[in-house]
């Protein structure tokens, strides 16, 4: 794993109206600017729908967490919203230590994400 | 204090391997996975407040001293100074306002200052003393793993 940051966003072919975005790497104060200019857009774009698949994310620091939560803001805002998938339990720990993941609800799978939207 | 001791300039391109080696460190003197990866936060989120709120002058030096001994992991981060607050101040301000937000589900606070927050909820002992030469955090971590440590100090 690098320690950088690599964003693929994707179609959902069963959810249509709602991107994956991966994030592989590590989202930190060096990488984290990154996130904001892939996804703003694509919420200010007319999709703030947006799974975000964590598997690959190794470390998140409170820039990354900061970054991640105005993604999750701005999507609200839009009528839209960020779940989280596959977060691995070191990352998990931080999120739940200052109420992250109350508002950001982490799901074991893509397929358990996509249940209450069907 | 002995053990490891390194300086980097105050800028944040430093940071990820600084913060990588002392996790690796502290997994080879038997912190287990859990515990590296917290030891890792630690050094990032203190090191990124040196720089941010540290000194802007151009030469600016961050400097670190960690000491691993029986069970424990001391850790020094020293910046030198010019800072226009009190780093100890801002940090009691921001842990009760992020507190009382969290408390009533505002985790999306558009406020910064998470990063000193999460280092006192992973560490076992915290200082922050502020004067007119700079900001010093101290912090005490201790291995509750059950590995055996792998080499003394």
């Amino acid at each position: 794993m690098g320690r950088v940051i690599n964003i693929n966003i994707k179609d959902i072919p069963e959810q249509a109206g709602v991107k994956l975005v991966e994030l592989n790497g590590e989202l930190d104060t060096f990488t984290s600017q990154k996130l904001i200019s892939e996804i703003l857009p694509l919420i200010e774009q007319g999709t703030p729908n947006l799974i975000a698949d964590l598997s690959g994310l190794s470390y998140i620091n409170s820039t990354g967490i900061y970054n991640l939560l105005h993604c999750y803001t701005k999507a609200k805002e839009k009528g839209g919203y960020v779940k989280l998938v596959a977060v691995n339990d070191n990352i998990k720990e931080i999120l739940d230590m200052i109420g992250v993941t109350k508002l950001l609800t982490p799901y074991p799978t893509l397929q358990d994400a996509l249940v209450g939207l069907r | 204090m002995g053990g490891l001791k390194m300086e980097m300039p105050a800028n944040f391109t430093y940071i990820p391997g600084v913060r990588a080696c002392i996790s690796r460190i502290a997994f080879n003197f038997g912190f287990d996975d859990r515990e590296s990866y917290q030891i890792e936060t630690i050094v990032d989120e203190i090191c990124n407040n040196a720089i941010e709120h540290g000194s802007k002058k151009k030469d600016t030096k961050i400097r670190l001293e960690c000491k691993f001994e029986q069970d424990q992991m001391e850790l020094v981060v020293t910046d030198t100074g010019n800072r226009k607050f009190n780093v100890e101040q801002v940090f009691m301000h921001n842990i009760k306002r992020l507190q009382e937000e969290i408390s009533k589900g505002l985790a999306d606070s558009p406020h910064r200052g998470r990063g000193l927050i999460i280092v006192q909820k992973l560490v076992d002992k915290l200082d922050i003393k502020t004067t007119r030469n700079g900001t010093t955090v101290k912090i005490l971590k201790r291995r509750h793993s059950d590995a055996p440590l792998a080499a003394s100090s």
